[in-house]
């Protein structure tokens, strides 16, 4: 899809945001946000990248929890969940109604079509950067590193879809990678539950840290194939 | 506080789609080629900024991203494409009284935003020469009458010191 494509996407996607009844209205405002960062980058612009961060940072809780709120989780965390996607909700309608997302869109609205040479060279910086980010992966087996190759990688493979390149090569790892973060953010929910003086979900912790590290321990092949075909 | 004033640099004419209207018009090859050394120019002054505002008019997007190198942060706003108001000055007030910031817009509202901070009387913008690239440097409080022009930097003399 081209940018106007995606910039009319964010603009439905928000509408549908607004109203809080479809939760694929922060998801792909969130989808839509990322590739136009993809793009700025691609395009060479550095400016409103601020102001599309802040756009996709704030609707972020409000999709984890709606993520997680459509699984059977226990009783007590999934009410405690609840209340904090309301919250959130709450913190998200501001920023939605803000005059800076309508200069955003505005602004987007007139940016010129990608120039495919320009853009050419600056997909080897995104390319870069992911052999880099795997690298220091590789070498420090951290978990950090882990959610920033993640996001190295969702932004390559965005920027070779503008420029209608293959992607097949990315999937793989990033498909495992993604597992990775889907469980380290509930993990990190569950951390803020009990910290809130909830009692502690022994069980369900245990089952998620096991499988949490059985999905680092897959990421290694698919990391050892990317770093191999690189 | 610090505070930049920048007229947009050098545009064309219509804009890049005849259907997108003024805040299509895109700067010209010699806008971009001067606003990159205008931007070369205020980093060789060591200026450093902690927040820069542009409009959302392509002109002054493409501004802007001249000076990002020198700007921690960006934000586009549409109070940059209409007349200075209190919600801009708003906005700037919310920043420390050690913070360097710039704007980026269009004339004749950089004129009169610019008189209005040091006189207090916006109309007394009538009388700046506010080419494209130019520069406005003040300092002080955010408000009517509150800054002090320290500089006013003509894009050539923005070039010279590239």
């Amino acid at each position: 899809m081209s940018l106007e494509r995606w910039v009319l996407h964010l603009e439905e996607h928000l509408a549908i945001a607004k109203t809080g009844q479809d939760p694929e209205g922060v998801h792909q405002v969130r989808v839509a946000g990322r590739r136009l960062r993809a793009w700025l980058e691609l395009a060479g612009y550095r400016v409103l990248q601020d102001d599309l961060r802040w756009l996709v940072g704030a609707a972020g809780p409000v999709r984890d929890l709606e993520v997680m709120l459509q699984e059977a989780l226990p009783v007590g965390f999934t009410r405690w969940l609840k209340q904090q996607w309301h919250q959130s909700r709450q913190a998200l309608l501001p920023v939605l109604e803000h005059p800076r997302l309508a200069a955003l869109l505005r602004a987007l609205q007139h940016l010129p079509a990608l120039e495919t040479g320009p853009a050419k060279t600056q997909l080897e910086r995104f390319e870069q950067r992911v052999l880099q980010r795997a690298r220091i992966w590789k070498q420090r087996q951290e978990i950090e590193d882990m959610h920033a190759l993640r996001r190295a990688l969702r932004r390559l493979r965005f920027a070779r879809e503008f420029l209608q390149e293959p992607t097949k090569d990315l999937v793989q790892l990033q498909e495992a990678l993604g597992q990775v973060n889907d469980l380290a953010v509930r993990l990190a929910w569950l951390n803020r539950f009990e910290l809130a003086g909830h009692r502690p979900t022994v069980r369900y912790r245990q089952h998620l840290q096991e499988q949490l590290e059985a999905a680092i321990a897959a990421c290694k092949p698919a990391l050892m194939d990317y770093l191999h075909q690189h | 506080m610090q505070l930049l004033l920048i007229r947009h640099g050098i545009a064309e004419t219509l804009p890049h789609q005849l259907s997108l209207g003024d805040d299509g018009r895109a700067l010209s090859e010699q806008g971009h080629q001067r606003m990159a050394q205008i931007a070369r120019g205020l980093k060789r002054l060591e200026l450093r900024l902690d927040g820069l505002y542009h409009s959302p008019k392509l002109r002054a997007v493409q501004t802007a991203n001249h000076l990002m190198g020198l700007s921690a942060s960006s934000q586009v706003t549409s109070l940059l494409a209409q007349p200075p108001s209190e919600g801009l000055l708003k906005t700037l007030s919310e920043w420390s009284a050690n913070s360097c910031v710039a704007l980026v817009g269009h004339e004749p509202w950089m004129s009169e935003l610019c008189a209005w901070l040091i006189t207090g009387h916006p109309q007394h913008g009538r009388g700046l020469l506010f080419r494209k690239g130019g520069v406005a440097w003040l300092q002080g409080d955010p408000s009517p009458g509150g800054m002090q022009l320290l500089a006013f930097l003509p894009p050539s003399l923005g070039r010279r010191l590239s």
